[in-house]
């Protein structure tokens, strides 16, 4: 029998990112992710297992490939008086993140699976409850719906009860981004919510309004949800006695998902390719470095996170060698520069994610427990960081032992590249700004990766103005 | 094209118009709004829904007005 509750003590192991829907909850333990549904959930699944639909949206990789499991083989978390009837288990992501962490056209094509599967589940007489891009994950540059209780069958005369929560969480982000040039990822990491219809209209001027979209679902529903915000009568049953059916979300969700296919961010629509270039490197310690990041990561680790991975040009080494590579960048063009390419390669072993090192995704939402760490979802044999420490010392006025000693907690190995005063672009950095960096040196960074890590090797640039250092843990 | 550009417009003015005519409501429902404009959403079909839906808020407010007249009345009488 396995014991769902933590290891230690009586303490319940349910995720603490779990619990809003009461139907089913998340259980991790031991690298195994469950989930155990009551008896409205339960018959949920079963009607979704037997739909035409189901099969075909796993096959084809769009929702999580899930098992039920014998219940009376597992014991539920003491302290816990719901009626767990059935438990499934799901095929494990290998790191969850959110959509604070996407760049534009991840939250697109997130979007667009959300509508794909509502359209499935219409024609199966089912429908998606919740709207939620949390719902969504990763595998590379798959996109793939984890919340499988969310299919629940469709009553007749019932409207789209999550289209608020597109509107606020997938749509008003992609349309900000969009039409106005606005990133969505401060905003809906200091909001799990996503942007209210209010502010949304809020945000428009004249203009906009002529801009698909903006007037029917930003302005528009913003005045109505003013306008009933006080409402004490039912409205699923004033529409469904108005005769609303399913067809009417099906056009909806055409029109929507027509909508959000032409919206792109002309940013990232129009410049390329030089990005990688911009960087000052002679072609000489280009090529050094490439061989040397090629020769220890083939290792080979199975796990690495690229910190400034810019458009990802040494995720892709590090990923021929290890199973999955996180490549994360402060640059949300970067990012999505490099999504779109390993969309068209088919890569998907690398997972490009926004990510800023100085001011990183927080602990957030319900007790602070609900959305989490990165280095609570996840942790590397092996981390890059190339061409970074520079920029956190002197433009993020980060003390280099706070990086080294931070680096170190997060976990594995380290490569990481030491960029002198000589480099242009350590002496742009510089430029406006007085030096008093006195951490920012040779002798310390050494100083500090010995008293980290166990051993390091060192290796000089052909310029001379770079140093790559590969530290051991053991 | 101008015309279909004026469209939303037109809606935007009639919806205005026919969600000035309701009569207050209490007690917080956040999606209330956004469930109603489904209705515009859906199409030529959908927006027949909405119309039913302020047709009947309609009635119900000239019914509304009428039971009162003749409450009134009755008083009168008595």
């Amino acid at each position: 029998m396995t014991d769902l509750s933590s290891d230690n003590s009586n303490e319940l192991y349910f995720d603490s990112g779990s619990f809003r829907d009461r139907t089913n909850r998340i259980i991790n333990k031991d690298s195994h992710i469950y989930r155990v549904l009551n008896s409205t959930a339960e018959k949920e699944w079963a009607l979704l297992t037997s739909s035409m639909f189901y099969e075909d949206l796993v096959h084809s990789q769009k929702i999580v490939k899930t098992t039920q499991l014998d219940i009376s083989n597992f014991e539920t978390p003491d302290h816990d008086d719901s009626n767990w009837l059935a438990i499934l288990e799901h095929e494990r992501i290998p790191l969850i993140s959110y959509p604070y962490e996407w760049s534009f056209n991840m939250l697109k094509d997130a979007a667009l699976l959300h509508l794909d599967l509502m359209k499935a589940a219409l024609d199966g007489n089912m429908i998606l409850k919740d709207s939620s891009p949390y719902n969504i994950q990763w595998r590379g540059k798959q996109p793939i719906f984890i919340d499988i209780p969310s299919f629940v069958k469709y009553e007749q005369g019932q409207a789209w009860v999550g289209y608020r929560q597109f509107c606020e969480l997938f749509l008003f982000p992609l349309m900000l981004q969009a039409y106005k040039d606005i990133p969505f990822q401060p905003w809906l990491k200091g909001s799990l919510q996503g942007i209210s219809a209010n502010d949304y209209a809020n945000l428009q001027s004249f203009r906009d309004l002529f801009k698909p979209g903006v007037l029917l679902h930003g302005v528009l529903q913003a005045k109505l949800q003013n306008k009933y915000k006080n409402t004490d009568k039912s409205t699923h049953s004033e529409i469904k006695n108005a005769g609303f059916k399913k067809e009417l979300i099906i056009h909806n969700i055409n029109s929507i998902n027509k909508l959000i296919q032409n919206l792109e961010w002309k940013q990232s629509k129009s410049t390329w390719s030089n990005y990688t270039n911009e960087h000052n490197y002679s072609s000489d310690d280009m090529a050094q470095k490439i061989e040397l990041v090629n020769k220890i990561c083939s290792t080979p680790y199975k796990h690495v996170w690229d910190f400034g991975c810019n458009t990802g040009q040494f995720s892709r080494i590090a990923a021929e060698h290890a199973d999955y590579v996180i490549a994360f960048d402060f640059d949300a063009l970067a990012i999505d520069q490099l999504y779109k390419q390993l969309k068209t390669e088919g890569n998907n072993k690398i997972l490009p994610l926004v990510f800023d090192l100085s001011e990183p995704s927080p602990n957030t939402g319900w007790r602070n427990k609900e959305r989490k760490l990165i280095t609570e979802r996840g942790e590397p044999e092996l981390i890059l960081s190339l061409a970074l420490i520079h920029h956190l010392v002197i433009t993020a006025n980060i003390p280099l032992s706070e990086i080294i000693d931070y680096f170190y907690s997060v976990g594995g190995d380290l490569i990481i590249e030491f960029v002198d005063r000589n480099d242009s672009m350590v002496k742009r950095l510089l430029l406006n700004k007085e030096d008093n960096y006195n951490d920012y040196s040779i002798e310390n960074i050494e100083q500090l990766l010995l008293s980290h890590y166990k051993s390091f090797d060192k290796y000089i640039l052909n310029s001379g103005n770079r140093t790559l250092y590969y530290a051991k843990r053991n | 094209m101008k015309t279909m550009k004026l469209l939303p417009f037109t809606l935007l003015t009639f919806a205005l118009y026919i969600s000035s005519i309701s009569s207050a409501y209490a007690y917080l429902d956040p999606g209330t709004g956004s469930l109603l404009l489904q209705g515009l959403l859906g199409g030529i079909a959908g927006a027949a829904v909405f119309l039913k839906i302020y047709w009947h808020k309609l009635l119900c407010f000239f019914n509304r007005s009428e039971s009162k007249d003749n409450k009134t009345n009755d008083e009168t009488d008595v």
